[in-house]
């Protein structure tokens, strides 16, 4: 890369010992920035992970709602949520996280876990060079969903997975921010995309 | 640990404070803080108030410091009625105040659109305030009463405890970016300009308001009534 973006890694563990070896580790790479580290994930606030690129939280410190309210925030911004994993732990909780960190990763595997997380997630959307235009496919969706379609309706009628309309619709309200369904559905008529007859 | 800093203490002087911060002015309305106080430092001032220094301070924090994390070490339930007095306050300083400015101003501001464009953004602020009044009322009518009764001692009903409180706290705060997003970004460019930038405005104040507000509810008040609870049991 000509011009290096660094990445503001926030890290969410309630031990000095591995905040501190996680810090050094970040402040080898030139990819990485510690941004930084909370003790618990009770103490998240929107203001505070505004600016992180990527999380990496031990899952021991977070109740499954909790995981699930980190997730609905950060997903929104396609931030990835990585397992910093410090004891063993079973399948279904790994498979909640973008990636796994273990303790014992060597600090290379660390850094690529955390390069290819981003990746990923950046290839859906990418908050710093994506245009802000919808495209001819989101404007259909925006469209079903202001009209009060179900994620199942939208997914049959298109003939696609249900995952994918929430990835869409997951990009759609990062484009426009814009989060709510009467919010999507004041933007589809404002921008003609509805009738007003239809809301 | 970065998390953990406070510059404010008991020593400060209150002036001072309002001096770097003038975002502190609205907590001593708030708590009915008279003007006037002179050179008192915040301790001597939350004396006269029979005031917890500590807890002002943490709210303060939470204002001033974006960093700032509050630990409930320090208080005591002692700490609570106070804490609800000024969560209440709050709660009628968005309601008799910010937000009938922000309806005034956004429906002066829709005035400027075409009818049906008009309807509908009138529509959906309409629906926006009910579920803040909403959200502001569970607030005043169960949870508020709920810790009341809990201080006092009183048989508080066995199924409700804070823990509820969390789950049915929605979030006011989403909306309220997409009506930011709505009038900064996607409203037509002819819509009256001074109006515009004053409901922006107070969109803002509002958005940062709150998000203290809520900070200081699930960081101060449900773990210290959580503390309360078990200590009662």
């Amino acid at each position: 890369m000509s011009n290096p973006v660094r990445y503001n890694v926030l890290v969410i563990t309630p031990s000095d010992i591995v905040a501190a070896g996680v810090a050094e580790i970040l402040s080898r790479s030139r990819e990485f920035v510690h941004y930084a580290t909370l003790p618990d994930v009770s103490y998240y606030s929107e203001s505070k992970f505004s600016s992180c690129d990527v999380v990496l939280v031990d899952p021991s410190v977070a109740s499954y709602d909790q995981r699930a309210e980190l997730r609905r925030v950060l997903s929104g911004r396609g931030v990835p949520v990585l397992a910093l994993q410090t004891s063993a732990m079973d399948a279904s909780l790994v498979r909640a996280f973008d990636g796994v960190v273990s303790l014992y990763d060597s600090m290379d595997s660390i850094l690529a876990r955390l390069s290819s997380a981003i990746e990923q997630s950046s290839a859906s959307p990418s908050p710093r060079n994506e245009s802000e235009e919808l495209s001819a496919r989101e404007r259909d969706i925006l469209t079903a969903v202001a009209k009060g379609k179900t994620n199942k309706e939208i997914a049959d009628e298109l003939n696609i997975s249900i995952h994918t309309v929430i990835t869409h619709r997951k990009n759609i309200s990062h484009k426009l921010g814009i989060n709510s369904i009467s919010g999507l559905t004041v933007y589809a008529i404002l921008n003609r995309l509805i009738d007003v007859n239809e809301y | 640990m970065t998390h953990r800093f406070a510059s404010y203490n008991g020593y400060s002087k209150l002036a001072d404070m309002v001096e770097a911060d003038p975002r502190l002015l609205g907590i001593l309305e708030r708590l009915d803080i008279r003007l006037g106080f002179g050179d008192a430092s915040v301790g001597e001032v939350c004396e006269r108030y029979n005031l917890s220094t500590e807890l002002f301070l943490m709210i303060c924090n939470v204002y001033s410091n974006d960093d700032y994390i509050p630990h409930i070490d320090n208080l005591t339930p002692s700490d609570l009625p106070h804490l609800v007095a000024y969560l209440q306050a709050s709660h009628r300083y968005y309601t008799e105040v910010c937000f009938p400015r922000l309806h005034d101003n956004i429906h002066r501001l829709v005035r400027s659109l075409d009818l049906t464009n008009h309807r509908v953004i009138d529509r959906f602020y309409d629906d926006y305030q009910s579920e803040v009044d909403k959200h502001f009322a569970y607030e005043d009518e169960v949870v508020f009463p709920y810790i009341e009764s809990l201080l006092s001692g009183i048989e508080t009903d066995a199924a409700y405890s804070i823990d509820n409180f969390e789950h049915n706290h929605s979030n006011i705060e989403e909306t309220l970016r997409d009506i930011k997003n709505i009038v900064l970004k996607y409203l037509p460019e002819s819509c009256e300009s001074v109006v515009r930038y004053e409901v922006l405005n107070d969109i803002i104040r509002i958005e940062s308001d709150i998000e203290r507000h809520t900070e200081i509810e699930n960081r101060i008040l449900i773990p210290l009534v959580a503390k309360f609870e078990k200590s009662d049991e």
